[in-house]
């Protein structure tokens, strides 16, 4: 197992314990335990939700930081995208301005 | 004032027409503009962006109140303020972790969503009509400027224009075509992490959701009616609302499969192979998800408060 799979594990093992830990279930189970025991039930459902938000947080910042690496070259073709639509874009217009010229033309014609 | 100069001779003048129409003819009979392909990418890409920065915006408040929930759970059993202090700290440190990992990931998120639109922008017939339907006017006048090819010319326009419109269709979409093939490694990599991306994102909505639906069956729905007496009036009505919140979270693996047909739907545009890609009944999903997580924000009328949960 690499060290990511084994993180991968971990935080689904995590996540699955603080669900029965907020379960109706688990609430029905402590209903009339001890003290005791009630607060050690508290202090390792912290325990366990911080467990998930340290993994699930290093987990999801390696993810930003490879798609951060990933930026550039996405800026580039996404910028090659812009500048052919600016090509075209400008084709439109010149198109446009010697059809303006040639009606222009074809009216002066006419009255000659 | 003529365009064509009279000198030039009228069997040329007559040629070049035809060469127009046999040009024309031809274009039409062999090839059509193959930019819808691309748009449909482009418009599933846009739409798996939209609702990706949904995701990630909804994602953050999600994580706080289900990390609320487990505080306000252990308040009253943390023997000391210290420790109280201690663990409050450190939660809220944890949390703005996340929202900032959640908002670079926005980040990121809209400048992909940027290529799309891009990509849409480019793959549209909209510049391409334009285009045609000036060089179609072009013509015309062209024609009345000379009487002699004018009868020509005019029944020439129209086809000018769907000419104009196929040329400009086919620079578009070979200009597509050579695009995605000159950026296939970065926009393949893209999707690749953007699958990993949204199953870790949606993984712990997923957890977050399922942990905001426990409790809220827990304090509304089955602790009042083991420990009181009486049922509050909308006993009912909620449990309804809890129990069918279920049915709408989606997982972390099913919004992966989305992310990974829109990878297949790109790889299927490189290799120039018809690329259908639909991601609506995920994108409708996770709408559902997003509403029902909603619907848990609006706790029962009950004797039974937060706390009771306890």
């Amino acid at each position: 197992m690499t060290p990511g799979e084994i993180r991968s594990e971990t935080l689904k093992q995590l996540r699955q314990t603080l669900l029965i830990m907020l379960s109706p279930e688990w609430d029905v189970a402590l209903q009339g335990k001890s003290k005791k025991l009630v607060t050690q039930a508290s202090v390792e459902l912290l325990r366990v939700q911080r467990a998930r938000l340290q993994l699930a947080n290093a987990e999801l910042s390696e993810i930003r930081d490879d798609l951060i690496a990933n930026e550039a070259d996405l800026e580039k073709a996404r910028d090659r995208l812009v500048t052919a639509l600016d090509g075209l874009q400008r084709t439109k217009n010149v198109v446009n301005a010697v059809s303006a010229f040639v009606d222009v033309v074809t009216k002066v014609v006419a009255i000659v | 004032m003529t365009i064509i100069p009279s000198e030039f001779p009228n069997k040329l003048k007559d040629f070049v027409v035809l060469l127009l129409f046999l040009s024309l003819f031809g274009l039409s009979a062999c090839s059509t503009p193959g930019t819808t392909r691309f748009k449909d990418f482009s418009e599933a890409g846009t739409g798996y962006t939209n609702t990706m920065t949904i995701l990630l915006d909804e994602a953050g408040p999600l994580v706080i109140d289900t990390d609320s929930i487990a505080l306000r759970k252990s308040h009253p059993n943390l023997p000391t303020s210290a420790l109280r202090q201690e663990t409050v700290k450190e939660h809220n440190q944890l949390l703005k972790e996340r929202l900032s990992i959640l908002k670079d990931l926005r980040q990121h998120t809209l400048l992909l969503k940027s290529y799309f639109e891009a990509l849409a922008a480019l793959a549209t017939d909209d510049s391409r009509k334009d285009i045609s339907k000036s060089t179609a006017t072009t013509v015309q006048n062209l024609g009345q400027l000379h009487a002699g090819i004018e009868p020509k010319l005019t029944k020439a326009a129209p086809l000018t224009g769907a000419a104009t419109e196929i040329i400009v269709g086919h620079f578009q979409s070979s200009f597509l075509e050579q695009e995605l093939k000159s950026h296939a490694k970065t926009i393949n990599e893209e999707l690749v992490l953007q699958k990993r991306a949204v199953k870790a994102v949606m993984d712990e909505m997923q957890t977050d959701l399922q942990a905001q639906i426990s409790q809220a069956e827990s304090r509304d729905v089955v602790l009042p009616y083991i420990n009181d007496r009486v049922l509050p009036p909308n006993w009912e009505e909620r449990r309804r609302e809890v129990l069918m919140s279920t049915n709408a979270i989606v997982s972390g693996d099913k919004a992966a499969e989305a992310v990974e047909k829109l990878r297949l739907a790109f790889i299927a545009l490189v290799e120039g192979e018809k690329a259908t890609v639909d991601i609506s009944i995920f994108l409708q999903d996770l709408a559902k998800m997003l509403v029902s997580s909603e619907t848990l924000k609006q706790p029962i009328e009950s004797k039974s408060k937060a706390g009771v949960a306890e």
